[in-house]
């Protein structure tokens, strides 16, 4: 769902229009609907801008390349073993949960 | 917000499964089973009628922080955590690095916050696991405040690339619209 406003441009010449009004926009009707809505250009450029603002909102940003502590941290957290021994002894598992 | 989240607590928290994986054998003397990867084991558990295996894999019982959970915990008990970082496996100057904030992936936890953890921590944003209700010891170490919180599910979201751009969006366009929100 993109907010962004496609633009096409065409010559003055090829259509007949109002002239534009800062600050008011003009619908124009064709069998009751609005078939097209007339802007100021200055009004058109805030739209687009807000247009622009709400596709830019929800983007994140890019998180920094690994540090030299960060490789550290990693290596330390995600290898198992790294932090504290492996327990791999059913005995003393045992006897450990016992004393529990 | 729920009474667990942002809190940090005691939890069993399981490594990732990494190849080779070793593959417990049942009830018995025999050692455990091993797959050198994925591939053979998927192609073995196929041909064992889409069976499903216990895998061994390493977990330690460490404190984590709390940053979400399901929105029915009834259905669905899991809770999201990350890993903490004890300060006693840093340097004085890495200490500092992470006081700071320097790096995004650390958040500090002031320790007059988190007066019943035994070090000084940071939570470690890239280290988000689930973990059930069961495995998480009850009674909390500490917690952080509704902002800090939103901080972290910001460098979540950054750290793992979620694209929440669509459903942003959509909040703004409804909010402009006059749409009324749930209550959160």
């Amino acid at each position: 769902m993109e907010a962004s406003l496609h633009t096409i441009e065409i010559q003055s010449g090829s259509v007949r229009v109002p002239e534009p009004v800062a600050g008011t926009a003009t619908v124009v009707r064709r069998y009751k609907q609005p078939q097209a809505v007339i802007l100021h250009p200055r009004d058109f450029e805030r739209l687009s801008q807000d247009a622009r603002l709400v596709d830019e909102i929800g983007l994140s940003e890019p998180f920094p390349p690994f540090t030299p502590l960060a490789r550290k941290v990693h290596l330390l957290l995600e290898t198992p073993g790294a932090e504290a021994p492996l327990l791999e002894d059913g005995e003393m598992l045992e006897a450990l949960l016992a004393q529990a | 917000m729920s009474e667990r989240i942002g809190h940090a607590v005691w939890a069993l928290a399981p490594y990732a499964p990494e190849a080779p994986f070793r593959l417990y054998p049942g009830p018995g003397d025999r050692p455990p089973v091993v797959a050198s990867n994925i591939k053979p084991l998927r192609a073995a558990l196929t041909r064992g009628g889409d069976a499903e295996v216990t895998v061994l894999t390493p977990a330690k019982v460490r404190p984590v922080l709390v940053v979400a959970e399901a929105s029915d915990t009834s259905y669905d008990p899991g809770l999201l955590v990350l890993r903490l970082l004890s300060f006693d496996k840093l340097g004085e100057a890495e200490r500092a690095q992470v006081r700071e904030g320097k790096d995004p992936r650390y958040f500090h936890l002031h320790p007059s916050g988190f007066k019943d953890l035994p070090q000084e921590n940071a939570a470690i944003v890239s280290t988000l696991t689930r973990v059930a209700q069961t495995a998480v010891e009850p009674g909390s170490l500490g917690a952080l405040n509704r902002n800090e919180l939103r901080v972290i599910h910001e460098r979540i979201a950054a750290y793992f690339r979620l694209d929440l751009g669509a459903m942003v969006r959509r909040m703004v366009l409804e909010r402009a619209a006059g749409t009324p929100r749930p209550e959160p």
